[in-house]
């Protein structure tokens, strides 16, 4: 393998001990860094280690490492890097990957060697990026760094602040360096971070050299370009700017066209976007480094449907979506195949859409833990919508859409979209909520949910929303579900509905008139609450299928103005199989048959209101159970009075 | 997806180019601004054995010298430049003030850096000098020259360059008769970068002079070494000593100089 060699040529010996490049002490360890000694198996690495002899230091994914000389010359050391020291002969050997290097001003110098090619680094901060088998970067961030040939010493370029040079190993002649932009290669180096690194020494020089150039730019005597290398490697890509106007250019119906971003990507608090239309990530499956991409602008009045646009499925699947869709204006579209949120990406919206789509072609995941292949700090399990947004849409195509325990979307009163969009895609909300008590938390905020499968909230999931409205192609599911809406909460599925397991919905508050409307629209579609709570100002719910039944049991149902309880198919059926407590002024309970079973109690708090309207009465005769009084006394029912025929006139509307 | 365990390769960490390590690099574009003019200004103090460079009688001085100057330099086309330039030194002695004077001197050239021959610097020159003294009151000489010159600098490594230069000049007019000559010379110069910022010169001029309208003809051999320090790109602090070797065909004008001293030099570009 070919290495990078770093020799100390001191200038000055006196200056400068023969002993003082022999050891270093590892001075900062982020995430996974382990020390090899020659011959001997790896063993992790702890700040205070000395890297002397044969030993060497690797760092794996996502890590970083920082070694301190006893001359205070410093290295840090990127990813997937390897640093070895050779006591014999003196040598520093960088033998892949990338490292800073900062040597002090007033000492003599490193020098940076591969076979072809020697850089002499002298009161200097360097960035060096080593690949084997491909390609030298050297990016001098202050100072100046005398960069030749071995074979052919005269072939000399003295590059300085701000000047990359890049070449092969193998090169028999130098390349003249261009300029980078100092001050956004600082911005976004984990090398330069001061979230994981103390300050350089040569702060003051690195100023200087970041001021000098700026004030270049300011003169002209530097001008951005479009182009941009994203990190490692030697691909050149359009900058964000650039990309934005080339996206300014489209059509609608080339913007239709943009692909998924391939592979799974991660997005957490390194995420950047634009919601311009651009965003960077930094763990994608199949695209090592950053990954950029564009995203496309999508405004409903004039794009069409949501998922023609996004999806290229017509007819639309959900007219409701579209239409909710429609009152937020502009949104910033980004597309994946496969997606997955741990944390909360840096959004500027300061001159795009404050409405975002991730829409993805399969899974779309939010978690609390990164993917095995993503470990990085940044995944902190929120999905924190203030101050950028205001409606968020988080969408599948083929897949599932799944809040997993311990997520948290967090927000004041942005409106939130989750839906899957095909017929085999869940949106699965799942508890238990993280340390903040909540799931999804936008106390004056809307949450949406359409499923083209299922929709599920379930493990004591707990959501704080003003609106929740839930729509469903197949089944809603509640089990342990707290849900809490201060307006609203809405719930329609195109077959059944099952709320149980001490689910609770609760839409309370003291100046609006919230409400709780369930609606299963099966054939066979039944509406299932056992062993829950029901609480609003006024809660309707019924079936419409032919033999849509209405089954509750061990729940309780409480409210301030009307509670409608309707089985309205031709074969409809209000069942109880269990005790259950209904509490309002006005009770209405519409079906072909009432049944409540053998052995179970209703009970009425307020007798008065209630009027049962069925073909079918089985309750308080032999055989089934009663409706019963507060003090639990059988009431009576008299026709024409509170018992009803089915189809009688004098029932309600729903 | 792809594993990239640090685990593979024996512990080692796999090649990957996984993160942002590095940083975003944006290639700016340079359009640096073109700043034609320079200005420069040079003060040095210098012992010489033979203050008046003569046979005999020789008198032990210390000389003090101030120059300024001023020059233009543009780009004309491809690699050839036009140059114009005006100087002014003044020059004193401290016990021998008869030996004081100042000299103007004036150059307009164009230069030719040749790509296919090395780099070579080729220039073409004209250039008028005056020399005065009492205070510049009182006419020396004025002179005309035609000039030829060709240097290369030869880099050998970081640390090491030499510099060859080859001239001519050619007085057109000289209103002195005993000094229009035409000179030709070669410079040898060898560069060693102790540091970035500091350097050791050593260099050889022998110079030709024939003299058109005396029976006159000089061989001068000067041998130097220069400490240069340049803490600023537009400062440098020097400390020089010399040796010339004068051999004329007239024993008259043989003499032997040895000179040292030290120096301050500033250049300006805007």
């Amino acid at each position: 393998m070919k290495r990078l060699l770093l020799l100390s040529a001191l200038a000055f010996p006196a200056l400068l001990p023969a002993a003082a490049l022999k050891e270093a002490e590892v001075t900062r360890i982020i995430n996974d860094v382990r020390l090899v000694p020659a011959q001997q198996t790896p063993s992790a690495a702890k700040v205070g280690d000395k890297i002397s002899g044969q030993t060497a230091l690797a760092t794996g994914a996502q890590s970083r490492a920082e070694l301190r000389f006893p001359d205070q010359t410093l290295t840090r050391l990127g990813s997937n890097s390897l640093f070895r020291m050779d006591a014999k002969s003196r040598d520093l050997n960088l033998e892949k990957g990338v490292m800073l290097l900062q040597v002090p001003k007033q000492l003599g110098g490193a020098t940076v060697r591969t076979a072809a090619i020697t850089a002499a680094v002298t009161g200097t901060t360097v960035m060096m990026e080593y690949d084997p088998d491909g390609f030298v970067k050297i990016i001098v961030l202050e100072g100046e760094v005398d960069v030749y040939l071995n074979e052919r010493r005269s072939e000399l370029r003295t590059i300085s602040a701000g000047d990359m040079l890049i070449t092969k190993p193998n090169a028999t002649s130098l390349p003249q360096p261009v300029q980078v932009d100092l001050q956004r290669l600082r911005r976004t180096s984990k090398l330069l971070s001061s979230k994981d690194f103390s300050a350089l020494g040569n702060e003051k020089q690195l100023s200087d050299a970041l001021e000098q150039q700026n004030k270049k730019k300011q003169k002209g005597e530097l001008l951005e370009t479009a182009y941009l290398l994203q990190g490692r490697g030697t691909s050149v890509t359009l900058s964000s700017e650039a990309r934005l106007e080339l996206l300014n250019q489209l059509t609608p119906e080339q913007r239709r066209q943009f692909e998924f971003i391939p592979g799974t990507t991660q997005v957490d608090g390194t995420a950047q976007i634009d919601t311009r239309g651009i965003i960077s990530a930094n763990n994608n499956s199949l695209s090592p480094g950053i990954i950029t991409a564009l995203g496309s602008p999508f405004t409903p009045s004039e794009d069409g449907t949501f998922s023609e646009f996004v999806y290229g499925v017509t007819p639309p699947r959900f007219t409701a979506f579209d239409q909710d869709f429609s009152d937020f204006g502009d949104w910033s579209l980004f597309k994946f195949d496969e997606l997955y949120i741990a944390g909360t990406p840096q959004i500027n919206s300061t001159s795009g859409p404050r409405n975002l789509i991730f829409a993805g072609r399969f899974d779309v995941t939010l978690s609390t833990t990164t993917l095995p292949d993503f470990p990085s700090a940044a995944a902190t399990g929120v999905l924190d919508l203030d101050s950028a947004l205001d409606a968020i849409a988080i969408t599948s195509f083929l897949g599932d859409v799944t809040v997993a325990p311990g997520f948290l979307i967090n927000g004041s009163d942005q409106s939130i979209f989750l839906s899957s969009q095909a017929g085999t895609g869940n949106v699965a909300i799942n508890g238990p909520a993280g340390v903040s008590g909540s799931t999804i938390a936008v106390p004056y905020g809307k949450l949406y949910v359409y499923a083209d499968n299922e929709a599920r909230i379930s493990n004591q999931a707990s959501i704080k929303v003003d609106q929740i409205r839930v729509q469903s192609v197949r089944d809603i599911k509640l089990d342990q579900a707290d849900v809490k809406a201060r307006s609203l909460i809405e719930m329609i599925a195109q077959n059944g509905i099952s709320i149980q397991n001490s689910s609770s919905l609760r839409a309370l508050a003291n100046t609006e008139s919230p409400s709780i409307f369930l609606e299963a629209q099966g054939a066979q579609g039944d509406i299932s609450i056992m062993q829950s709570q029901l609480a609003g100002e006024s809660i309707r719910a019924r079936t419409i299928g032919v033999d849509g039944r209405l089954i509750l049991g061990n729940t309780s149902i409480d409210a301030d103005q009307l509670v409608h309880l309707y089985a309205q198919g031709t074969n409809g059926q209000i069942q109880f199989t269990g005790n259950v407590s209904l509490d309002s002024p006005q009770t209405v309970l519409a079906a072909k048959k009432v049944t409540i079973d053998n052995g179970v109690n209703v009970t009425i708090q307020q007798p008065g209101g209630l009027d049962v309207f069925t073909d079918v009465p089985q309750f308080n005769t032999g055989g089934f159970g009663n409706f019963v009084d507060g003090a639990s006394t059988p009431l009576t029912f008299t026709p024409g009075d509170n018992l009803h025929p089915f189809d009688s006139p004098s029932k309600p509307a729903f | 997806m792809r594993s990239r365990d640090l685990g593979e390769e024996n512990g080692f960490a796999s090649a990957s180019e996984a993160d942002d390590d590095l940083g975003q690099q944006l290639i700016l574009k340079e359009t640096p601004k073109n700043r034609p003019f320079r200005a420069s200004m040079d003060q040095f103090f210098l012992w010489s054995n033979n203050a008046a460079n003569v046979a005999s009688g020789e008198q032990t001085d210390w000389m003090w010298g101030q120059r300024v100057g001023l020059g233009w330099q543009q780009k004309i086309a491809g690699h050839w430049f036009a140059d114009v330039s005006v100087s002014q030194g003044m020059y004193r002695y401290r016990k021998t003030s008869a030996l004081d004077f100042e000299a103007m001197e004036a150059m307009a050239s164009i230069l030719d850096v040749e790509p296919r021959f090395w780099n070579v610097v080729l220039v073409g020159s004209f250039g008028f000098t005056r020399i005065t003294n009492n205070e510049f009151q009182d006419s020396l000489l004025n002179s005309i020259s035609g000039r030829l010159g060709a240097q290369r600098l030869i880099v050998l490594d970081r640390k090491n360059s030499i510099q060859v230069a080859l001239g001519a000049d050619w007085d057109l007019t000289n209103d002195v008769e005993q000094v229009f000559r035409d000179e030709y010379s070669l410079d040898i110069a060898y560069k060693y970068k102790v540091m970035r910022d500091l350097s050791l010169s050593l260099g050889y001029r022998l110079t030709h002079f024939n003299y058109r309208d005396v029976p006159r003809s000089d061989l001068l051999h000067v041998i130097g070494a220069t400490v240069s320090y340049t803490p600023k790109n537009w400062m440098e602090v020097y400390a020089t000593a010399s040796y010339a070797l004068n051999n004329s065909n007239i024993d008259f004008f043989d003499y032997e100089t040895t000179s040292s001293g030290v120096g301050l030099g500033m250049k300006l570009k805007f």
